[in-house]
């Protein structure tokens, strides 16, 4: 059995997927010999059977087997010829084996037109190519805080399972796993300054930021966006490295967060992705910034 | 500010604070010497220290701890002269703030000066100053407008309505007028 990696997290319920991450499951099969597919599910318990089935949610539609193994490139501009684009769209995923690519499975960037496709990266870039070995993937997009994912306090097992056969109908049963947890609380969660991302009280204005440090693989978060807090409705944060509040990676987000002037409580929201522009998971945050001492007042009494 | 002697036999100095107060070494209040639990009253005619023992009162502010302190002297050990309260204090994430002067700073304390000075007699009100001052109309009232002052420059304004024979203010310095 393998294991369905979210930037490299999900193998165990200590380096599990955070809940709520966008995720793209894509079902694919390297032997570009699929005719039918029989059922495809995330269940929450292994064997052949399929409980949960997204057959019928996926794209393309499971009905589109494009298949082949005399698809080329032509590097003016940037096109792979396949059989047919029929079905297709941008964002749909291919497998593709060739000498000169790694093989594995790429993401569509465009359907130029019946026959021609552009391939996010552009992996064969250089120089035209033949008998490029295809076979259209199916992708699930959702999150894993959607049905039928499951997640719990200490890392629930999710199966994803795949059944296909050939011309020859001769089947197989895929099936992998992956963990997904729910977010912890705390600091273990969003450490700010050191300590939980809400209540605290720091001396100055800038504050260090560690996102799931617990986890191997940080949740599979990668990307992180600031905002509006949902209550406060406003932001007082901006990244230390580099400023603003828009998209960033995780190592530049954790180059920590700078408040804006002045003492008093400060107010934002951080947005875990596990893709560049993917689905947000939002967590508000919160410091109230004293960098100046005590204000006192004496008062003379006789007694 | 002026602390009038009168008949008192201690003199009270209560601190109070804007946010809970930190730990020290071993107490929230430090002396000009870094001693923990006391201030010090400097004598500035004398160029000498008293110390002041402080406690907390807690039950000033239910919920907020360390905010409010008190300690008492007695004003026998305290000559008429000029004073400062000298200390430092800390909050909880560790910005000071030094009363007056302090003998080891930091260097980036918030200082906030605290003087007075202790003065014999008691403080009496002089006599008053009357005056009246043009009748003004308010509707269809018509009322009469006093102006008292004292001569430490203490004014108060008083509305007498027409027909009332007396009504009573009362100001800072407990000055009564019948």
């Amino acid at each position: 059995m393998a294991v369905v990696l979210l930037n490299s997290a999900g193998t165990s319920a200590d380096d599990p997927i955070l809940k709520g991450l966008g995720i793209d499951v894509v079902f694919w099969t390297s032997s570009m010999d699929v005719t039918t597919i029989n059922d495809m599910g995330i269940d929450p318990t292994t064997g052949a059977t399929i409980t949960n089935s997204v057959k019928s949610s996926v794209t393309p539609a499971d009905t589109v087997v494009t298949a082949g193994a005399t698809g080329s490139y032509t590097n003016s501009g940037s096109l792979y010829t396949i059989s047919s684009t029929t079905g297709l769209a941008a964002d749909d995923y291919i497998y593709l084996s060739h000498a000169s690519l790694t093989d594995g499975i790429y993401k569509i960037a465009s359907v130029v037109d019946g026959t021609d496709l552009t391939i996010v990266g552009d992996p064969l870039n250089g120089s035209d190519q033949t008998n490029v070995a295809y076979q259209v993937a199916w992708v699930y997009i959702t999150d894993t805080g959607t049905s039928p994912f499951l997640s719990n306090g200490t890392g629930d097992e999710n199966f994803i399972k795949f059944d296909a056969q050939d011309a020859g109908a001769n089947a197989t049963d895929f099936e992998a796993n992956c963990f997904v947890r729910d977010a912890p609380t705390g600091s273990s969660y969003i450490e700010l300054e050191g300590g939980d991302y809400t209540g605290q009280t720091a001396g100055d204005l800038s504050h260090t930021l560690v996102i799931l440090s617990g986890w191997t693989n940080n949740g599979g978060v990668t990307h992180l966006q600031l905002a509006n807090h949902s209550v406060q409705t406003q932001n007082d944060f901006t990244w230390t490295t580099g400023g603003g509040t828009g998209e960033v990676t995780l190592a530049t987000a954790e180059g920590g967060l700078t408040a804006g002037a002045g003492d008093g409580m400060k107010y934002g929201r951080l947005e875990l992705k596990s893709s560049a522009g993917g689905t947000a998971v939002g967590i508000d945050i919160d410091i109230n910034v004293d960098s100046s001492g005590p204000t006192l007042g004496i008062t003379l009494l006789g007694g | 500010m002026l602390f009038y002697r009168a008949d008192h036999t201690n003199l009270v100095i209560r601190l109070d604070s804007n946010e809970p107060l930190g730990i020290l070494d071993t107490d929230y209040i430090e002396d000009y010497n870094g001693d923990d639990g006391q201030l010090t009253i400097y004598n500035v005619d004398t160029i000498t220290d008293t110390p002041l023992s402080m406690v907390p009162l807690p039950f000033e502010t239910p919920g907020i701890p360390n905010d409010v302190f008190q300690g008492s002297i007695l004003l026998s050990s305290l000559p008429d002269n000029d004073y400062q309260i000298r200390g430092r204090v800390r909050d909880v994430i560790g910005n000071y703030t030094i009363l007056s002067a302090f003998g080891s700073p930091n260097g980036n304390e918030r200082v906030m000066m605290f003087e007075f000075s202790i003065v014999g007699g008691e403080f009496i009100p002089s006599a008053l100053r009357m005056r009246i001052v043009p009748v003004i109309e308010r509707g269809a009232m018509v009322d009469e407008f006093i102006r008292i002052e004292t001569i430490e420059n203490l004014t108060r304004s008083l509305v007498v309505q027409e027909n009332t024979r007396s009504r009573t203010i009362t100001d800072n310095n407990r000055m009564q007028l019948l």
